[in-house]
Parts: C-alpha cells; sequence; structure tokens
C-alpha cells in the first residue's frame, strides 16, 4: 500500500474530503450489490403455496408484526447489500485525500487558476523511464482536464514565467491546452521561483476572478527557492490568494555534472588555448575509462576524462589550437545520464587578434622616458604578445568617450570628474582592466571621494599621502591567481634591489573583502605596494609608486616589464560575457557606439529564426539588440544589418547553469517556513495513479467495517430469524 | 356398507363402544335406563335386550329370561330411547385442511361415525346435520341401524368446500329438533364466535346437552413452516406472503388465546369442549372423554354462555 504525504494547511474551506479508487475498474463489481436484493427477490418466488383455514388469526398476527417484521427484513437486506458493497469498495483500494486535486479544484466559486511547470534543468532527471518533467506534464494534464469550465486557467513555466503558454482560458475544450502541455519540453534554464512569482504578480493582476488559484509543479530541488519569496507567499496569503505545490520529483541525487567549462587563458589569441572543464561526479560510484566529446564548430574529437571517485570534483584541462581570430561554437558533452541537462557545456570562444591597452599620462613629456608612461609603453613593447597600445594625455583622455579596451592605466593622472569614474566603473564591471599608478599630480582628496568612496568605489585602498622615506625591495605576498604571480617565482634577490625614494602611503579597509594587498615594500610597516581589487567582472590595480622612475628605479628593472605585463594579461577584459550566457538569461549585443542596426535575427539551436529586439537607449549609450528565448542551451547566432547594410553577426552561446546540478531536495519545513504565511498543501506525485487519487488508502478501515459488519449481520439475522 | 366405510374403523370402536355415550343431563326419552327421561312413554315394537344396571325401573325386567339365564335383563324397544343425540358436522372448506393422514373433516367424519355407532349400539336415537354456510343433510335422529348407514353415507358424500355460517346453520338446527337431547358440535371453530356463541346460548335455552368437539390440525396450532408461504383463505380468495418463523410464537399465541377462549366460555356455560389435534389418536382420545363422562366428571350445568365475561 502505498500512503502519499500530504503536508501543510489548508484553508477549511478547502478540506472536503474526496474520494478515488486506485482499482477503479473494480467498481463494476458494485452491481454484485444487488445480488442479496435478487436472492430476497427469488426467495419470494420460492413458497408454498397453502390453504389455509385460520387466516383471521394469521392475519391478526402478521397486523400487529408487519412493521417490525418490514423494518427488521429491511436493515437486513441493507446489511447484506452492505458488506457486498464493502467487498467491492476494499478490493477497489479507495482513497481519501483531503487535499486531492479534485478538492483543490472543487467549486469555490469562479476561480482564476494558475498552473506553474516547472521545466528547469533537474526536471530532466530520470528515474523508472520517466523524467520528473514528464510526470509534471501528466499532472498539468490531471489538473487542466479537472478544471471545470466555469474557470479560466493560465499554463506558465518555470523558464518563460512572463510569456504564459496559455493565458485566461476557459476550458470548454481541455484538449487544446492539454496538447499544448504535452508538446512541452524540459529547458536548461535553471529555477528561479522569487523571479517566477514576481512574474505571476503580474499575471495574477491580469486574471479575471477574484479567487486565485495557483498551482506549483515542480521537482522541489533545493536550487530556486530563497528567501525572497517570503514577501510573496505573505502578499498572496494576505490577498487570499492560494498556493498547492505537486512535487514530481524523487529523492535520488546520484549525478554526473559539468559545472564549469571555461577559458583558463584571460585572453584567447591565435595559437595554442588552455580551456578547463570542471566534471563533478555526484554518484556511489567511481567514474573510470569515460570520455567526453569536444566539438569545435563542426570538428569533434574524444577529450579522455580522469577516472572520479564518489562526491569528486576535477578540472579537465584541454588545449585547442585555433589560427585565426574570430568566434569558435565549443561543446564539451559527456554520456547521457541520469540527468542529461547538465552533461554538456558550451563556450563561445573569441580569439582575439590583439590586446588593448588604453595608457593615461597624466605627466606627458616630448622627452624620451621623461613620460609618465614611456617605461610602461616599453614593458608591453617587448615579447611576442600582440599587445596593441594606445596613449592619450589626461586631458585628451578626460574630453573623450570611452572606447572599448581591454586594459586602461592611468599614471599620474590628477583626477577624474564623476561621469568619467562612472564610465570606468561600467566598464570595469564589464570586465576591463584598471591599473592605477600613483603620482605627485594625484588629487587625492578627489581620488577618495569618487574613486575609493569608502571601499565602494574602483579604489582598492584609501590614499593616505606620500611617504617619503626611502625603502629597498618588494615582497610578493603568496595569493592565488595572483595578476603578478610571475614574480613570486623569482629569486628573492632579484625584488630586493628595488629602491625607492617615495611611495603612496595607503590604508586598505579590512571589511572590503575584495580587496587584497599583493606585494608589499620592504620596509617595517609592510607598506602596501600592489593591491588588486576585483569590481564586477573587472579587476583594479593600485601601484602606490609611479610608472615612471620618479619615485623608484623599479621601471627600468626587468622585473617591472614582468610584472606589468603578466598583470595586464591577467586583469586584461577577456571573452566578453555577453558571448555566453546561461539559459533563460537575455542574448544582449551591445553595438558599437553611434551603430545601429535593422533586420536583427536570431538563429536558434533548433534551427528556427526569430526576430530580435533592438534596444535604443534614450541617451548616447550603444544600442543593444535583445533576445529572451532562450531557455535551451547551444549556439545562437545573432545577425543584423549596419547601417551601410552590411551584414553582422555575433554568436552567443547558452549553457545550463550549475546550480542546477546540485540535487539537493528542499526540506517541506524549509520550504513552508520561506513561504510565509500562505502553507500551501503540498502533494508528492510520482505518476502511479491519478493525482485526484492522491491520498489515504482505507481499505484497511473497510475490511474492519467489514468484518464488524459481517458479524453484525450475522448475530441480527439470529435475532431476526428466532421464533417470536 | 357401514361396516367397509373407512370412517368406521374398528380399532377405534372397539375403544369406545363399552364405554357408551351417556347424557349427563334429563333427557326426554321414553324408557328408563342409560338416561334419565321425564317421559313415561310406551313401548311399540321390541328391540332387544340389555343387561339390567341399577336405577332401571323393575318394570321393565324380563322376568323370563331371568328365569332361563338367572341373569337381569332389560327389555329395549324401537323408537323408545332416552337419549337424542344430533351430530352437527362442520362440512365447510375449513374442514378440508389437513397435510398429513387426514383433514379435519375426515377426522371429524371418523368421530361423528363412531359416536353415531355407540349410539345406535347403545340403541340411541341419533341425528346428523351436515353443514356449512346451510344445513346440507339433515338426518332426524333414529336409532335404528339404517340410521347409522344414512349417517355414514351422508357423510361419505359430503364434500367441504364452502364457506361457513356455524351460528346461523345450528339456530336454524336447534329449531328442528323438538325435544331436549344431546347435541354433539363438530368442527374447527373457525368461523364468527359471536354467532356461535350465540346458537349456544339457544341450545342451553333449549335444554340440550350440548358437547362441542374442536378439531384442528397441528399445523394450524403450531405454524410450523420453516420456507416462505403463500397463505390464501380456504374458504376466500386472500393470499397472503409471510415467513411463518417470524412471527410463530406470536401466532401461536394467538392461536392459544382463541382456544383459551372457547374453553373457559365452554366451562362456564357447562358445556363440554373438547379439543381434537387430527394428528391425534382418535380412539384415544374419545375414549378417555367418554371414560371421563362415564365418572360424571362432566356435564356441571353453569352460567348462560352469553353472560360470559372473560
Amino acid at each position: 500500500m502505498r500512503e502519499t504525504r500530504i503536508t501543510g494547511k489548508m484553508p477549511v474551506s478547502q478540506q472536503s474530503i474526496r474520494m478515488g479508487f486506485l482499482n477503479a475498474y473494480l467498481l463494476g463489481g458494485l452491481a454484485l450489490a444487488s445480488v442479496p436484493i435478487i436472492i430476497h427477490i427469488l426467495n419470494r418466488r420460492r413458497f408454498m403455496r397453502l390453504d389455509w383455514a385460520p387466516m383471521k388469526y394469521l392475519k391478526l398476527t402478521i397486523k400487529q408484526n408487519r412493521r417490525r417484521l418490514r423494518i427488521e427484513q429491511l436493515i437486513l437486506l441493507a446489511m447484506r447489500v452492505l458488506v457486498v458493497m464493502l467487498i467491492i469498495l476494499a478490493v477497489s483500494r479507495p482513497i481519501l485525500s483531503p487535499s486531492a486535486m479534485g478538492s483543490w479544484l472543487g467549486g469555490h466559486g469562479r476561480t482564476s487558476r494558475i498552473i506553474i511547470i516547472d521545466d528547469s534543468v533537474s526536471m530532466g532527471y530520470r528515474n523508472e523511464g520517466r523524467s520528473a518533467f514528464e510526470r509534471a506534464r501528466d499532472a498539468a494534464n490531471q489538473l487542466i482536464t479537472a478544471i471545470g469550465t466555469q474557470d479560466s486557467v493560465t499554463v506558465i513555466t518555470s523558464s518563460a514565467a512572463d510569456a504564459p503558454l496559455v493565458k485566461e482560458a476557459n476550458l470548454e475544450d481541455p484538449k487544446k491546452v492539454t496538447s499544448a502541455v504535452s508538446a512541452l519540453g524540459v529547458s536548461d534554464t535553471t529555477s528561479d521561483w522569487p523571479s517566477t512569482f514576481r512574474a505571476v504578480d503580474q499575471v495574477l493582476a491580469s486574471t479575471t476572478f477574484p479567487q486565485k488559484e495557483i498551482v506549483v509543479i515542480t521537482d522541489l530541488r533545493k536550487s530556486g527557492w530563497g528567501p525572497a519569496v517570503t514577501e510573496t507567499g505573505n502578499r498572496w496569503a494576505g490577498q487570499n490568494v492560494g498556493l498547492k505545490i505537486v512535487d514530481v520529483g524523487i529523492r535520488e541525487t546520484a549525478n554526473l555534472a559539468m559545472p564549469a567549462f571555461e577559458l583558463e587563458d584571460t585572453v584567447a589569441l591565435p595559437g595554442p588555448v588552455n580551456l578547463k572543464a570542471q566534471i563533478r561526479n555526484n554518484t556511489r560510484s567511481t567514474v573510470t575509462g569515460a570520455q567526453a566529446l569536444l566539438t569545435i564548430g563542426t570538428e569533434t574529437r574524444p577529450v579522455l576524462l580522469p577516472d572520479l571517485a564518489p562526491n569528486q570534483t576535477t578540472d579537465v584541462p584541454i588545449t585547442i589550437n585555433p589560427n585565426k581570430p574570430g568566434q569558435i561554437p565549443l561543446r564539451l558533452g559527456m554520456n547521457n545520464d541520469a540527468m542529461p541537462g547538465d552533461d554538456g557545456r558550451w563556450l563561445c570562444l573569441t580569439v582575439r587578434p590583439t590586446i588593448e591597452v588604453s595608457m593615461v599620462d597624466g605627466e606627458p613629456s616630448a622627452q624620451p622616458f621623461e613620460s609618465e608612461t614611456d617605461f610602461l609603453g616599453l614593458s608591453f613593447s617587448v615579447g611576442t604578445e600582440p599587445w596593441h597600445l594606445k596613449r592619450n594625455t589626461d586631458v585628451e583622455w578626460n574630453g573623450s568617450r570611452l572606447g572599448p579596451t581591454d586594459v586602461t592605466v592611468l599614471a599620474n593622472v590628477a583626477s577624474l570628474t564623476p561621469e568619467r569614474v562612472a564610465e570606468l566603473e561600467r566598464q570595469v564591471s564589464e570586465g576591463m582592466g584598471l591599473i592605477i599608478f600613483c603620482g605627485d599630480l594625484m588629487d587625492l582628496g578627489s581620488y577618495n571621494q569618487r574613486l575609493f568612496r569608502n571601499g565602494e568605489g574602483l579604489l582598492p585602498a584609501k590614499l593616505d599621502g606620500v611617504n617619503e622615506a626611502a625603502v629597498t625591495g618588494i615582497v610578493v605576498e603568496a595569493a592565488q591567481q595572483s595578476p603578478i604571480e610571475p614574480l613570486s617565482k623569482l629569486a628573492p634577490a632579484a625584488l630586493a634591489r628595488i629602491r625607492l625614494s617615495k611611495f603612496m602611503g595607503v590604508t586598505v579597509p579590512g571589511n572590503v573583502k575584495e580587496a587584497r594587498v599583493l606585494a608589499r615594500w620592504n620596509n617595517s610597516e609592510a607598506s602596501p605596494a600592489v593591491i588588486e581589487k576585483r569590481f564586477g567582472r573587472g579587476r583594479v590595480i593600485l601601484v602606490t609608486v609611479t610608472a615612471d622612475k620618479a619615485w623608484s628605479d623599479w621601471p627600468v628593472d626587468p622585473t617591472y616589464v614582468l610584472a606589468m605585463r603578466s598583470a595586464a594579461m591577467a586583469i586584461a577584459k577577456g571573452a566578453s560575457q555577453q558571448d555566453n550566457i546561461l539559459a533563460g538569461q537575455p542574448i544582449q549585443v551591445t553595438l558599437d557606439e553611434g551603430a545601429s542596426a535593422m533586420e536583427q535575427q536570431v538563429k536558434l539551436p533548433s534551427g528556427e529564426s526569430a526576430t530580435a529586439e533592438l534596444i535604443k537607449p534614450a541617451d548616447k549609450s550603444p544600442q543593444v539588440i535583445r533576445f529572451t528565448r532562450t531557455r535551451n542551451a547551444g549556439a545562437y547566432e545573432v545577425s543584423w544589418k549596419d547601417a551601410k547594410g552590411q551584414a553582422q553577426s555575433r554568436l552567443v552561446c547558452v549553457s545550463p547553469d550549475k546550480a542546477e546540478s546540485d540535487l539537493t531536495a528542499i526540506p517541506e519545513g524549509e520550504l513552508q517556513g520561506m513561504l510565509g504565511a500562505l502553507h500551501p498543501p503540498i502533494v508528492h506525485y510520482s505518476g502511479e495513479a491519478s493525482l485526484a487519487q492522491r491520498g489515504k488508502e482505507i481499505w484497511r478501515t473497510l475490511a474492519m467495517g467489514l468484518l464488524c459488519l459481517a458479524l453484525g449481520e450475522t448475530v441480527f439475522a439470529v435475532w431476526v430469524g428466532r421464533e417470536r | 356398507m357401514a361396516e367397509s366405510s373407512p370412517y368406521l374403523r374398528p380399532e377405534i370402536l372397539a375403544q369406545i363402544v363399552k364405554l357408551g355415550l351417556r347424557a349427563q343431563r334429563v333427557v326426554e326419552g321414553t324408557i328408563s335406563g342409560l338416561h334419565r327421561s321425564p317421559l313415561h312413554g310406551v313401548s311399540v315394537e321390541f328391540a332387544d335386550y340389555r343387561e339390567y344396571t341399577p336405577g332401571d325401573d323393575l318394570k321393565r325386567l324380563d322376568w323370563r329370561a331371568y328365569a332361563r339365564s338367572n341373569r337381569h335383563f332389560i327389555k329395549q324397544y324401537e323408537e323408545e330411547s332416552n337419549l337424542r343425540c344430533t351430530i352437527l358436522m362442520d362440512a365447510s372448506a375449513s374442514m378440508r385442511y389437513g397435510r398429513k393422514e387426514m383433514t379435519k373433516f375426515e377426522y371429524g367424519a371418523t368421530l361423528a361415525a363412531s359416536l353415531a355407532f355407540v349410539c345406535v349400539k347403545q340403541r340411541d336415537a341419533v341425528g346428523l346435520a351436515l353443514f356449512d354456510r346451510e344445513e346440507r343433510t339433515w338426518l332426524r335422529p333414529a336409532a335404528t341401524q339404517s340410521q347409522l348407514t344414512k349417517i355414514i353415507d351422508a357423510l361419505e358424500k359430503a364434500k367441504p368446500e364452502r364457506e361457513t355460517d356455524t351460528g346461523a346453520v345450528m339456530l336454524r338446527v336447534c329449531d328442528q329438533i323438538k325435544s331436549r337431547g344431546v347435541v354433539i358440535i363438530i368442527s374447527d371453530l373457525l368461523c364468527d364466535l359471536d354467532a356461535f356463541y350465540a346458537a349456544l346460548g339457544r341450545f342451553q335455552y333449549s335444554g340440550h346437552e350440548v358437547m362441542i368437539m374442536q378439531i384442528l390440525d397441528s399445523d394450524e396450532i403450531e405454524l410450523p413452516f420453516q420456507d416462505s408461504v403463500l397463505f390464501k383463505d380456504i374458504e376466500g380468495a386472500e393470499e397472503l406472503f409471510a415467513e411463518p418463523w417470524a412471527f410463530r410464537k406470536a401466532y401461536k399465541q394467538a392461536m392459544e388465546n382463541f382456544i383459551d377462549e372457547v374453553k373457559q366460555r365452554c366451562q362456564f356455560a357447562g358445556i363440554d369442549h373438547i379439543l381434537l389435534r387430527t394428528d391425534e389418536n382418535l380412539g384415544l382420545g374419545l375414549s378417555h372423554y367418554l371414560h371421563q363422562r362415564q365418572r360424571g366428571d362432566h356435564g356441571k350445568r353453569g352460567g348462560k354462555i352469553g353472560n360470559f365475561r372473560g
């Protein structure tokens, strides 16, 4: 016997008990309940005919006992009919379900019903040949079939909550809606219930009837739920919006996943490019001899995977060798396991021809090596890396718009306007690298006010003032993924010879987690020499000496070249975040400043084409091509025509969110707590039987009743049959 | 003919013939002897001797026979019996019932024939009235052998198939009986009892000694059926479906009340009431009764039956 767990509180008005049957086909046997009646009738036909003389006394007796006899006969007959009915009912395995769908959908006046189907990656988890999403479709179709024509129904998928599959439909022909639901497939998106509920809020606002009921069909994975739903839950409770949850998931979490597939180098240039894939084994057995397939454009090659113990994660290094700049779609996929959705990932590799470095010189000079950035430029000019340098004076730089660049270097720039600071913050947050050299010309107050902003700004540390104490040597801190990590591999003597006459005294705030000291001056205070701060996707490096020889002889030391090149390479803007997104996120292609687009199209992984939206900001910001239907992983090709009518295109790769690989279920108590005052009932549905039949089987109770009734019938029959 | 009738059974007759039927009251006969008579009639034709019994008129003693045999014999003459016995035999359809050896009518007819035989044997006049809702046969009392034959013949020819109206018939028969005598009513008494009691009162008033032989089948008393039964009124068209076990006790009580009521009324009026069941040995029951009469256990005069207040 299977007992369905139902949790949560229900409004009293919804607690009508409904009955269903697991073996409903046996209910036809209820016709057998007529057997006692037939036997009774047949018995009345089997009688002895007798010519009787003392009719007077017979009639007198019968008249006196007729009422009693009739009642006794009826009771006995009813008991016998009931015995047969109880037998049939018991073998039909009835289920009482106070929260079955039937009662959920029972008449409480006309109701606007919203069914939310979770179509996130984890819903693709298969068990016993069926995925949770297939069970969700079944459950949704059962609900739709059960909803009466008096109500309206809206069907929403979690991957596109703002675009309902069916909106406010009256179900005179439920097949139209059920066929639409049946055609749904699981997406590669992650569930994000707070945002889904916000989208449902908008749907609720446009519904017709005052009664509103929401049913969420999900696998109840922890991923996607968060405290942000509490506010919505409390509000819905206050608005008398009903919420019910159908759990179609199983508690199995065995899964082999690929949480990451990314560029290991900061920037991909023609030549060897290092990639890194991450494999996570969440199964109970060691994965041995597995391999993945790497698809580079149209070519495919196998990648051997290392043996992986249970609950272990490993990085798999992969090197490819693109020979020309451009965008290359890469896909690394493993053999499908129980959850195919996270067995592979896409990567749009943008092979750059050069690395753009924009140097802003705060103290330009016509004399060789007298400018603030001369030594810096020299550092980038040597070697094989294709650096593309662009020098501006601070005056020129402040007077022009910021163009796209990979690294910006501010060298002894006196001050920045608030607008320029805002632009820098935007670009750094999008991935650009920023290196700030100190100098005598710097307006410290302006820097601290606009760039440091009490730790909120770009500047990693507060500038205290110029410290004129002479120091010899620099000490590199042991920091992971340090942009100046190559310095730590040098002999300490090589760094000990650096002499400086001044340095900028700074205070690194302890409450700013993103800031860290990468190197310190070799003085008693261990004053910070190089400080890093992550800002958005970008990184900022503050060097507390000048970029030229004004404060130190470091620029003429070979270690300076090594430090600057490695730092610039490390923080240079890598692949555009717009090129690799997660399923469900919108594709956004930002056009060049002043450029416009027309006939913008998106070619989907399925081969279909769709029109993309062109966003034209009111200010002078670049136009953006936007496309939101990214529920499936794959390579999306955005194409448009520029102002000259020339065709342009951009590749964007969409991958599933690694958060979906975490199959931990959310405890029901925790979920109930998150949903605040709603207290939704939760029905667990495994697809074995009708959703409306979920509940408690009562055949044991019926069997007990049957036993008692049979006993009672026997006793009563003996009592009735006694001589009277 | 009489000897070969199924209603004359030797084993029964053997048990009762020596007991005889004695009137307990004064009956209007012409000779003294067995029955006390208010009349002093004259003899007409010698019929037979019978042994002297104390109380016989010594004038009737045949001294010649005494001289020959040294025994005392009384001379008897035709038409001179003191006892005039009239048997009222119910021949209605209700008497037809009987699932076993004998129907009630057969049992009653056997009883009637046996009593008639006894009467004729003791040279008493016996008559028969066969009735249902009317008198179907009326034989005036006579003490001849041929009367017995007539009675048996009438009983054999009777077909109990009509409704009964015992009270009315008894009234008419009472009117036809001119002299006081013994009236034996053989019936199941499944009739209008009020009319029946009224008729009994008339018989009492006329000075008759009445004996009621109530004959019932054991089925009618016990209601022993185990199956469902469709009871059809034997004297009518009414039908009733019933499961007897459900009210057997109540029915038996009702029948018991009915019999008790008749018995009490008869007892009050000094009327003999004998309940005979068709499955009982008739000879035994009858001899037992006659024996009791001989001992004078019966025949106590009682009140008027109409005055009975149960």
